[in-house]
């Protein structure tokens, strides 16, 4: 199964998922109606006071319908409302700390480099990574796609693990987010929040008690007792609802945990990693548990159960530790003997060899395979990119303004001399005069960059320009566009440096865009793959065999015709694009698949199809693994 | 229940939701100036371990001016205490005030340091000294610019709490107090006001 089947299956889920939440609400309503119908009887009977049941119970049916559905769906709504924000609104509301890409301390170094490694071997920008002060090991992945996503970590994790066992754990995380969990989980958590949120906010007064009785044991007694009081009796009131909150939880994620500790194995190719891990927890005396009053609504996007009296069986959130290490075990026994790894990974024998190898539609069929899913080799070559990189480089994309600057130069590089002059006179009557300075020392070490390794170092850089404030971010982008528009047009690496950094950093919610059929964007089709073609092929024949060659993986009845004119005009492009956007998700390999078999129909990649397709799959939201080592521009 | 209990209890319900909305927005906000406290706590920190590395590089040409250099270790410890109590409560004004002026102090002293210096080319043109000098002038951009981020950040919280409805419950959910900016006495930033200054 590869990227789109799994996220597919994930969207199946999510249709699961609505169907046992309406249940849920209607048990929820029944429930409570008889509870309340009981209560009144039982009221009757002590004041003799008779009253006609049957036109009472369908009343108080529907007053107490009423009321449920009003509830649920306020809390509902109103959760969903605060979790557009994105993966950061979970981390944030669990307490995390985010963590400096600036840091010195050798733990916090260590997660962030392993998840820098995973993140360029996967073509995503590298997501923020949030610490719990927890002695707990424990781990999420929270967000709807990868431009929100954040990995969150406690700090018994990396301390305890070793770096192969959080690479484990890490690539287990990633594979949350591509394999559709991610924003399976999310939705879970908003949608879920209704039900159970007159339990959660018991649970949290129950929790928030706890501690603070601990700290102050004299005086007050009563006071906290209330409030003891008040807590639980809403976890009580709130049960029921609580009851089918972890139902659905424990019967839409729980068998994803094994598909991501498999999808982990897969990755890095060394079971002993997140095997380890998991071993480790096993035997760890302060286990898993999150101290977070707000734990309980995450339980179901952890790496392990995150609460301390987590039910069992039916409604278990994760499948119990022991079977997970029996399968990765299992497993490992099996790989000593038996090579390639049985299902599902269609790479193992290319192993080292580019995607881009082979004749068109093979390497078309290998690429879509490798979206979203990293091999061990991807992650061998992440980790020769990072090193590589100058540590004055590295240090730059570490820091806010570094990234900037450095971001400013990737342009200044690519510009002949007389753009280059008008940029530098853009850039120092905008920027403050020490920044400017501090621009032309870093110059150096971006002139050196080879062009392939700019989209990692753009990656790299994520993290520290999602810092940027909102003013700070809307000064970058103004910039930018002025030192794109200095030579009147905007080239093609401008253009995907432009549309990956907004689609990343752009805080501004995303609307949901209706679904459109590839039979509907033919006309936007077309001009992409004609951008595409004359991109890589000097020659207009040739660039004409390369679109032909490409549009039938389309799947369109009409015919597209080669659009010559059309160059590398971005800004026609750029509609295009906008309108691509709306592609059904299920025919968003026949656009990549299209893609990649024009770029190959030479056999050589050029620099801008490279960028091209990796903008694109950002756009789409598909990450794009980068070329392996050994493929080189022309 | 009559209709009109209904609407109250539905009412209640929304209201009870709205003020949680607000109490985690609250949260929120409070995090995230936080979060942008510890991103210029980093650069602070670098900031101050390269300072005993040059003075002691400095000691070896200037021995005469020993007051000079005593003053800015002085002042480097004393911004160090600053942003450890800063760093366990940002945005209280106490400790803002105090790292803001222990971080004059020191920039004080810093740029007094500059002035002997060139007074002694042989110190100048030394290896050692120049590498530590850009280090420390590259971190002073990045601590300018993070705190930026802070300040827009912190500026955010203020205004949240400050407008209605939050205002009312902001002091009983425990935000009584507006956090406060960090204004370092970066005299060439306030300068260069009509310019983009991180």
């Amino acid at each position: 199964m590869n990227f789109f089947a799994h996220q597919d299956q994930a969207r199946s889920n999510t249709r699961k998922l609505v169907f046992l939440f309406i249940c849920a609400v209607i048990t929820l309503i029944v429930i409570t109606s008889l509870l309340v119908i009981g209560v009144l009887t039982y009221i009757e009977s002590q004041n003799e006071v008779s009253i006609n049941a049957d036109v009472l119970g369908s009343k108080i049916f529907f007053q107490v319908s009423l009321v449920v559905i009003c509830v649920i769906g306020l809390g509902t709504l109103i959760r969903l409302g605060q979790l557009r924000g994105g993966g950061k609104v979970v981390a944030e509301a669990m307490g995390g700390r985010l963590l400096n890409t600036n840091t010195r301390d050798a733990d916090e170094r260590k997660i962030l480099n392993v998840v820098e490694e995973m993140a360029i071997a996967s073509g995503t920008s590298v997501p923020p990574v949030y610490l719990m002060e927890d002695e707990s090991i424990n781990a999420f992945a929270a967000g709807y796609r990868p431009r929100d996503a954040v990995i969150g970590i406690t700090r018994g994790c990396i301390r305890e693990l070793t770096r192969d066992e959080l690479q484990g754990v890490v690539a287990h995380e990633f594979s949350h987010i591509f394999n559709g969990d991610m924003r399976l989980n999310i939705r879970l958590m908003g949608l879920l929040y209704g039900i159970m949120v007159i339990g959660l906010i018991g649970y949290h007064i129950l929790r928030g008690s706890r501690y603070r009785s601990a700290g102050s044991r004299s005086g007050k007694g009563n006071g906290a007792g209330a409030i003891l009081m008040l807590g639980l009796g809403l976890m009580v009131i709130g049960y029921s609802g609580t009851f089918f909150g972890n139902l659905i939880k424990a019967g839409v994620s729980r068998q994803r945990e094994f598909l991501a500790d498999a999808s982990a194995v897969q990755y890095t190719r060394n079971p002993e990693g997140i095997g380890g891990a998991l071993k480790k927890i096993d035997g760890y005396i302060y286990g898993t548990e999150i101290s977070s009053r707000d734990a309980s609504e995450i339980s179901h996007m952890l790496f392990c159960s995150g609460l301390k009296n987590s039910f069992s069986g039916l409604f278990a959130t994760h499948p119990p530790l022991q079977e997970r290490i029996k399968r990765i075990d299992a497993r490992w026994a099996g790989m000593k003997d038996v090579k390639p790894q049985p299902a599902g990974d269609t790479l193992s024998s290319a192993e080292g060899v580019s995607h881009f190898s082979g004749t068109g539609s093979q390497a078309a069929s290998t690429v879509l395979d490798s979206v979203g899913n990293p091999t061990a080799a991807h992650l061998a070559m992440a980790a020769t990119t990072l090193n590589a990189f100058s540590p004055a480089l590295r240090d730059e994309a570490h820091n806010t303004i570094g990234a900037s600057l450095m971001i400013y130069n990737l342009l200044l590089a690519l510009s002949d001399k007389d753009t280059e002059a008008k940029q530098l006179a853009t850039l120092k009557a905008d920027l403050a005069e020490k920044d400017f300075l501090a621009l032309q020392q870093i110059e150096g070490e971006t002139r050196d960059l080879p062009r392939e390794k700019y989209l990692a170092l753009i990656d790299l850089a994520m993290p520290s320009l999602k810092q940027l404030s909102r003013v700070q971010y809307r000064e970058f982008m103004a910039v930018l566009g002025k030192l794109m528009m200095a030579d009147e047009e905007i080239s093609l690496f401008e253009w995907c440096l432009f549309k990956i950094l907004r689609y990343t950093l752009d805080e501004r919610v995303d609307r949901r865009m209706k679904s459109r059929a590839i039979t509907s964007l033919a006309k936007e089709s077309e001009v992409l793959l004609s951008v595409l073609a004359s991109a890589g092929n000097e020659n207009v024949t040739q660039a004409q065999a390369a679109f032909h060659g490409a549009e039938k993986y389309l799947g369109l009845t009409q015919d597209l015709s080669f659009q010559a004119h059309i160059g590398s005009n971005t800004g026609i492009l750029e509609d295009a694009v906008d309108r691509l956007n709306s592609l059904k998700p299920l025919q968003k390999p026949m656009l990549l698949k299209a893609m990649v078999t024009c770029i190959n129909t030479d056999g050589k990649v050029t620099a801008e199809e490279n960028e091209l397709l990796r903008a694109v799959g950002s756009l789409l939201d598909c990450p794009i693994p980068p070329l392996l080592d050994g493929q080189r521009y022309l | 229940m009559s209709a009109s209990t209904i609407i109250v209890l539905i009412i209640l319900a929304v209201v009870i939701f709205w003020v949680v909305g607000i109490f985690n927005k609250l949260v929120t906000l409070k995090n995230r100036y936080k979060n942008a406290f510890s991103q210029i706590e980093v650069q602070l920190k670098r900031r101050y371990d390269l300072i005993p590395n040059l003075v002691e590089t400095a000691k070896g040409y200037i021995q005469h001016e020993r007051e000079t250099l005593e003053a800015v270790i002085n002042a480097r410890n004393q911004a160090m205490s600053g942003l450890e109590k800063a760093s366990a409560n940002p945005g209280n004004p106490a400790a803002m005030l105090d790292l803001n002026q222990a971080e004059g102090m020191l920039s004080g002293a810093l740029g007094k340091l500059n002035v002997v210096v060139e007074a002694y080319p042989d110190l100048k043109a030394n290896q050692n000294m120049m590498q530590l000098s850009e280090e420390l002038t590259s971190t002073e951009n990045k601590v300018a610019f993070s705190r930026q981020a802070f300040n827009d950040a912190v500026t955010e919280y203020n205004t949240y709490k400050q407008t209605f409805p939050p205002v009312i419950f902001a002091g009983t959910f425990g935000h009584s107090e507006n956090a406060s900016l960090l204004e370092f006495a970066d005299s060439e930033a306030m300068q260069e006001a009509p310019k983009v200054s991180f």
